[in-house]
């Protein structure tokens, strides 16, 4: 388990080493900089002295090695160049708890009506509880989160006025985001669960437990329930990766103090060092996630025991 | 000896105490987008504690559909006892036990061994936990008495170092080990009547020896009614006290195990006992096989269901179904070649 887990961190290094990388030399080819809306006020001279500053007169592979240098030596993610004088960490450190907040309820709650739609719908198979189900994860995959979230301000503020269209503070600030980000999750966790459940119904032991006298109850919560949910788990991860990304774009559109809407943010105004340090913060993120939810998979099926295979 | 003592006394008494199942005209259909498959058409038997019946036949000629109906274990629907059928169990109607008393029927009085162990045991769960799922349901043992109650099965069925194994999950264990286990589990509340439904077809050939002679074994100590699902007369030979010769949902013959090997009396038995490999075949004898299909349940069938198959048929055996003909004690076959204005025919020698 632990050599296991330590081949997987090592990997997860590399893989944070090419997307720091990657990111670094595509956000350089995008046209424009930073300073490019100062550059029209200030004189030339005192231009040149903020690209000095930044180090942005140097060719692109000498400002990659000094950035570089920076991260791994001083473990440094540097300053904001749109706001001198925020620090990254400091920004991240304040606003992905923000974004963790909201998400968590989100995916609790996108988790425990997905599922439980699921086995509905699996338990009353072609009928019109399935149907339904069916209906709203389709829903839910089809309709893209910013359709979503415009459509939900549309209805519970300008038509109804039961909530506020955006802002941060209080729970009601909580109801729009949520219910935009969740419908993914219900909608993905519904369509697995009904298929995994239906599987799981047809397997050998459950007829097996159904010869022991074990009641309809006893069957679905000792024998369906972990088989099926077992499947569910290793896509924790792809949904925990749907959350941030849906963030991005429900943060900003409900001005949501997070750190989805400041990576926004810097991207339009190309703030080189915030794109950074957030694609850094989410990639490792999204790795620790799932190594977590891999780690956690070996512990509910006793038929994969993480290390023992060695992998 | 047991079964001596049993025939003596079902002469003496109208009710026998002994009988355990009593099943008549059984008929099952499953309702299918294609039409209704009639799976069973007409079965009867019976069942004497501590006796085995053997249901023989090729696969889907309905027995394992007629033991899942005695259990009442088939999913309704698509499946469906058709009314008039008769399940009785010591005097009890099957058929219309309500869901309370199923449950206790299931596991306590009746038990069932499945064919595929690696996939009848619940993967995520612990062999010692399955077997005393069972226990928990059925008796009222605590905690502690169950786990003792379950490792001493597990010893019963000749698992090695029984307190390891009922920790362990079902893919630590090979297929052997785990039918093993299937039989604790079905053994678990000391049912009167177990079914065993091809309990050794995934296993190699040493190892169903061993769990034919351990079912054997567990039967004469617990005094257990079995019926045991095959499609091999070689497992059965030595194994049953009667044997019930099934095709296409009905009845062929049924006799003694003695009956059907030195006596049989319907052409498909006669097939039947001559696909068994033999040790004393002359070199390089082409192994025996019965041509054809078993019909198609879903089209209707006039009669003799094997009429297509059978080397002796007549124009009469398409028409008709045949009635039932007693041969002697408890044997009886259905087949046109008994009626009385039927041509004699030898069976064929080469057994």
């Amino acid at each position: 388990m632990l050599q296991y887990s330590l081949k997987r961190i090592l990997m997860m290094l590399l893989t944070l080493f090419i997307v720091i990388t990657v990111t670094f030399f595509m956000m350089h080819s995008i046209p424009g900089d930073p300073l490019a809306n100062m550059a029209k006020k200030l004189p030339e001279a005192t231009l040149k002295n903020y690209y000095a500053k930044y180090g942005l007169d140097k060719p692109v592979p000498e400002q990659y090695k000094i950035f570089m240098k920076n991260l791994i030596v001083e473990g440094d993610l540097g300053e904001s160049i749109a706001y001198p004088g925020r620090s990254i960490s400091r920004t991240i450190s304040e606003t992905a708890p923000v974004s963790a907040q909201w998400g968590f309820v989100s995916l609790i709650i996108g988790l425990v009506i997905g599922i439980a739609l699921g086995m509905i719908a699996a338990l009353n198979r072609n009928s019109w509880p399935d149907y339904l189900v069916s209906f709203i994860a389709m829903l839910g995959v089809c309709l893209p989160v910013f359709t979503l979230a415009a459509l939900l301000q549309l209805v519970f503020t300008l038509k109804l006025g039961w909530l506020p269209s955006s802002g941060w503070g209080t729970p009601a600030h909580f109801a729009l985001p949520v219910m935009a980000s969740a419908l993914g999750t219900v909608a993905t966790y519904a369509r697995y669960t009904r298929s995994n459940v239906l599987e799981v119904l047809n397997q050998d032991y459950i007829l097996t437990a159904e010869a022991k006298g074990v009641s309809r109850g006893g069957i679905l919560t000792k024998h369906v329930m972990r088989n099926a949910m077992l499947p569910l788990v290793t896509m924790l991860g792809p949904r925990i990766a749907a959350i941030f990304t849906g963030s991005f774009l429900l943060e900003k559109m409900f001005s949501i103090p997070g750190l989805g809407f400041y990576f926004y943010n810097s991207v339009t105004s190309r703030d080189y060092t915030m794109i950074i340090g957030t694609t850094v913060f989410y990639a490792a993120l999204f790795m620790v996630a799932n190594l977590v939810v891999d780690l956690l998979y070996g512990l509910i099926d006793p038929r994969i025991r993480v290390g023992k295979r060695g992998l | 000896m047991e079964k001596q003592a049993t025939m003596t006394e079902e002469n003496k008494t109208q009710v026998p105490a002994e009988r355990v199942l009593t099943v008549e005209n059984l008929r099952v259909s499953f309702h299918t987008y294609a039409g209704e498959v009639k799976a069973v058409r007409g079965v009867d038997f019976k069942l004497d504690a501590g006796e085995t019946l053997a249901f023989v036949g090729e696969s889907g000629c309905g027995k394992t559909v007629t033991a899942k109906a005695v259990m009442r274990l088939l999913p309704v629907p698509p499946a469906e006892i058709l009314p008039g059928s008769v399940v009785n169990y010591k005097g009890e109607d099957v058929l219309s036990m309500d869901k309370k008393r199923l449950r206790r029927y299931k596991g306590e009085d009746i038990g069932m061994i499945f064919q595929d162990a690696m996939t009848s045991l619940n993967p995520t769960m612990t062999c010692g936990k399955q077997i005393m799922e069972s226990l928990k349901i059925h008796t009222d043992l605590d905690a502690e008495g169950r786990k003792a109650r379950a490792i001493e099965l597990l010893d019963a069925v000749e698992i090695p170092e029984p307190e390891k194994r009922f920790k362990q999950y079902p893919h630590e264990l090979s297929g052997g080990m785990r039918q093993r286990v299937m039989i604790a589990i079905a053994l678990a509340c000391e049912p009167t009547i177990m079914i065993a439904d091809e309990p050794t077809t995934a296993l190699d050939v040493t190892i169903q020896a061993q769990i034919m002679k351990l079912l054997k074994e567990l039967q004469l100590k617990e005094h257990t009614s079995i019926i045991l699902v095959t499609h091999d007369l070689g497992v059965v030979a030595n194994f049953a006290d009667r044997i019930q010769v099934m095709y296409a949902g009905q009845v062929m013959e049924t006799g003694s195990t003695e009956d059907i090997f030195k006596n049989p009396q319907h052409p498909y038995t006669w097939a039947l006992l001559r696909s068994i490999p033999r040790l004393d075949s002359k070199e390089k004898e082409d192994l025996y096989s019965l041509g054809g299909t078993p019909p198609d349940l879903i089209l209707p069938l006039a009669g003799c269901p094997f009429t297509d198959r059978c080397d002796y048929a007549m124009q009469i055996c398409k028409e008709a179904m045949p009635a039932k003909t007693e041969h002697g004690d408890h044997h009886c076959s259905y087949c046109w070649l008994h009626h009385p204005d039927a041509p004699k025919v030898e069976r064929p020698v080469g057994d």
